[in-house]
């Protein structure tokens, strides 16, 4: 369901007030709205069986503007629901974002429907979905049986949650996001966009704010509800003859944290400073990368699946050894300096406690002063491996230590070297070191005897995360950086022996 | 193109969408259009003497997304000469066949990587597979490099995807080609590094 709104002032639920709340009409939905769609979808629910119902509801607002002008605003609210139905040891999966009751009770009826398309269920099949539908003994044949993926994952995940797990509960809800409506975007642009047109420069930029309950509910007992907030902000700055271009961006759960007219002058400051591009040879450089940079090359070290115990012990990613089940865990992965941690109640890094599915996230050191501590894992693997209650899932998010090392220090002790500011179309080649090419973007520079020297044209590079944080030579303070998919937050760190492999004429 | 992942009775601007050259024997003829951006190009349609309207290539992932210029099915005409594949790589005394795989471009789709199957040709006939074989070209100089072209029995159809726009969306469309032989193509080991 969709609806656009300029005016918006509805109320705002809070982690603490939320389950007390009484039922209301939001731009997202409560968790007592939520509660009141699944036990409405499980009323509707004919032959027996669960139920589960996962929503992620969302009001996101944006503006953007492009040739120091906006182009568009616009308001979204949507509620896409997963419903799931598990009868008999089968279990099939339908979306639908229309939540009256007609459609809702047709989702139900169509998820039933496919249920029964799968009359001959395999064990294990069946073992997974048991888990779900605790039934005594399900009379179903043991040969045949073909699960979709959907149906298959949603089966294994109310297998994770099938019990109660605490969850930590961070402050991840801003009245700052969530105020931020049409009128106050469009108010916030001009500010931003007046000294790259002073300076006769084109400034592109987009925010974007959201609102979003994330729930998951099952007839099995579980009732999982988060409301929080993400607010982002990204702008990059041309010159009009196309001579040069910088960027700067960043994403928070609180607006307040985004200084969106601070990266506007890091945006225009790197495009006055990135014109007129010199080339220069490719080959090994020393890089200084700045934290973005970091972050565009390193966040597939935390990415599933690579990061997966699992996948790991197949044989397969960069955390693997061998092909017999063998794992790098407690071997020294990375540089000594390098610790990589995430943990929901981080303040610079706060997350949803549990992900779409329900998995819990629980504070975790992955690596430790280079040492890899930890892989991610599923309960079900944690019970059945390690003789653990929980899981330890991980969704991308990640902190990686410093040092007090300044970018400008680094450009002074730098004899020959390059600064950049960030990649793009980034793109890993090889799973096993993660080996991965992409451009530089936005501002790349030539530093010589200490100083930055002249602007230099863009490099495609071929280089792994695995190899750089072996070779790190100096780290300075951890930022947060741009990467609404997972909030991440890492140092800009000085390398050796970077690869640029040949010349891009992009600007 | 019937069932064209592009296809549709009318864009998201309500303009029936019609077929349009956009490169006739090497030329550029057009572009790709919507009604938003008609009075941008007006005058370059002025100039050429062609109607002022839309193309009808206007559409959105969803109707949560923002509407644009969206790229439409595309069609590149096979050669005069029903030659296939394996009657092109009988022309080649040495070289490379890329079989299948994807490629990508840079964020001003000039310069371009991409990797697949490929294997070796040699007098005439496919050889050893390469492992990690990768290319580069640029976006431009690829098509000026094309020296031979698939004729009508050659010709496939395959999917894309455009990612573009903030907020970010991805639409879909169908392509229909053949194959070509391009000469002076950068073939690379995908793990070499500088």
């Amino acid at each position: 369901m969709t609806t656009r709104q300029n005016s918006l002032t509805a109320r705002v639920p809070s982690p603490s007030a939320a389950s007390t709340a009484p039922p209301q009409r939001s731009r997202f939905l409560s968790q007592a709205e939520c509660t009141a769609l699944f036990e409405r979808a499980r009323a509707l629910a004919t032959g027996g069986g669960d139920t589960q119902l996962r929503l992620e509801s969302k009001w996101t607002g944006n503006v953007r503007y492009a040739r120091n002008q906006i182009t568009s605003s616009g308001d979204t609210q949507n509620n896409p629901v997963t419903l799931t139905r598990a009868i008999r040891g089968a279990a099939a999966a339908v979306q639908v974002n229309q939540i009256d009751d007609v459609p809702l009770e047709a989702a139900v009826r169509r998820a039933e429907r496919l249920v029964r398309l799968w009359p001959e269920i395999s064990d294990d099949a069946r073992q997974m979905a048991q888990h779900f539908t605790p039934l005594p003994s399900p009379k179903v044949p043991t040969t045949g049986f073909r699960l979709d993926d959907t149906a298959r994952d949603s089966a294994m995940r109310s297998l994770i949650q099938s019990r109660e797990e605490p969850f930590l509960k961070p402050h991840i809800f801003f009245d700052s996001t969530f105020n931020l409506d049409a009128a106050s975007r469009a108010a916030a642009v001009k500010p931003l966009v007046t000294p790259a047109a002073e300076a006769g420069m084109l400034a592109a930029g987009y925010i974007e704010v959201s609102a979003r309950g994330r729930t998951v509910m099952d007839s099995v007992g579980l009732s999982l509800y988060y409301p929080y907030t993400t607010a982002q902000y990204s702008v990059t700055v041309r010159d009009p003859k196309g001579r040069g271009s910088g960027w700067a961006g960043v994403d928070w759960n609180d607006w307040t944290r985004v200084d969106a007219q601070q990266l506007s002058a890091i945006a225009l400051d790197k495009c006055l400073k990135s014109r007129d591009p010199v080339a220069v040879e490719p080959g090994r450089y020393v890089a200084i990368l700045e934290p973005q940079a970091v972050c565009d090359l390193c966040a597939s070290i935390m990415k599933t699946p690579y990061v997966q115990r699992q996948f790991a012990e197949s044989g397969r990613g960069p955390y693997a050894v061998g092909t017999e089940g063998g794992t790098k865990i407690g071997e020294r992965i990375f540089d000594p300096r390098i610790t990589i941690s995430a943990d929901p109640m981080d303040p610079d890094l706060g997350f949803v406690p549990f992900d779409e599915y329900g998995h819990i996230y629980h504070p975790a050191t992955w690596v430790e002063h280079g040492v890899l501590k930890e892989l991610a894992y599923p309960r079900s693997y944690g019970i059945a491996n390690l003789g653990k209650n929980t899981g330890l899932p991980s969704n991308g998010a990640f902190r990686m230590s410093g040092g007090t090392v300044t970018i400008d220090e680094m450009i002074a002790g730098t004899k020959r070297g390059v600064l950049v500011t960030r990649f793009s179309s980034v793109a890993v080649v090889d799973e096993s070191s993660l080996l991965s090419t992409g451009y530089t973007r936005d501002g790349l520079w030539l530093i010589e005897n200490g100083k930055i020297s002249k602007s230099i044209k863009n490099f495609r590079f071929t280089e792994s995360p695995m190899f750089i944080l072996n070779n790190v030579e100096q780290l300075g303070a951890p930022r947060r950086v741009f990467h609404p998919a997972a909030p991440i937050v890492v140092p800009p760190l000085k390398v050796r022996d970077f690869s640029f492999t040949s010349l891009s004429d992009a600007v | 193109m019937e069932r064209g992942l592009a296809t549709a009775k009318w864009d998201a601007e309500g303009v029936a969408p019609t077929s349009a050259p956009l490169v006739t024997a090497g030329v550029l003829q057009d572009y790709q259009t919507t009604r938003e951006q008609m009075p941008w190009i007006a005058p370059w349609y002025r100039q050429h003497g062609r109607p002022i309207r839309s193309h009808g290539y206007a559409g959105a992932e969803s109707a949560l997304h923002v509407t644009q210029q969206c790229t439409p099915n595309l069609r590149m005409a096979p050669g005069a000469d029903d030659v296939g594949f394996d009657e092109l790589v009988a022309t080649v005394k040495k070289g490379i066949a890329i079989i299948d795989g994807g490629a990508s471009t840079d964020f001003q789709n000039r310069a371009g990587a991409g990797g697949g199957t490929m294997r070796e040709i040699v007098n005439g006939r496919l050889g050893d597979k390469l492992k990690y074989g990768g290319f580069l070209f640029d976006s431009a100089q690829i098509w000026k490099d094309l020296t031979a072209i698939g004729g009508p029995k050659s010709a496939s159809r395959i999917a894309s995807s455009d990612d573009k726009g903030e907020p970010n969306q991805t639409t879909m469309y169908s392509v229909e080609a053949v194959p070509g032989i391009i000469k002076n193509m950068s073939i690379i080991d995908m793990l070499r590094k500088a």
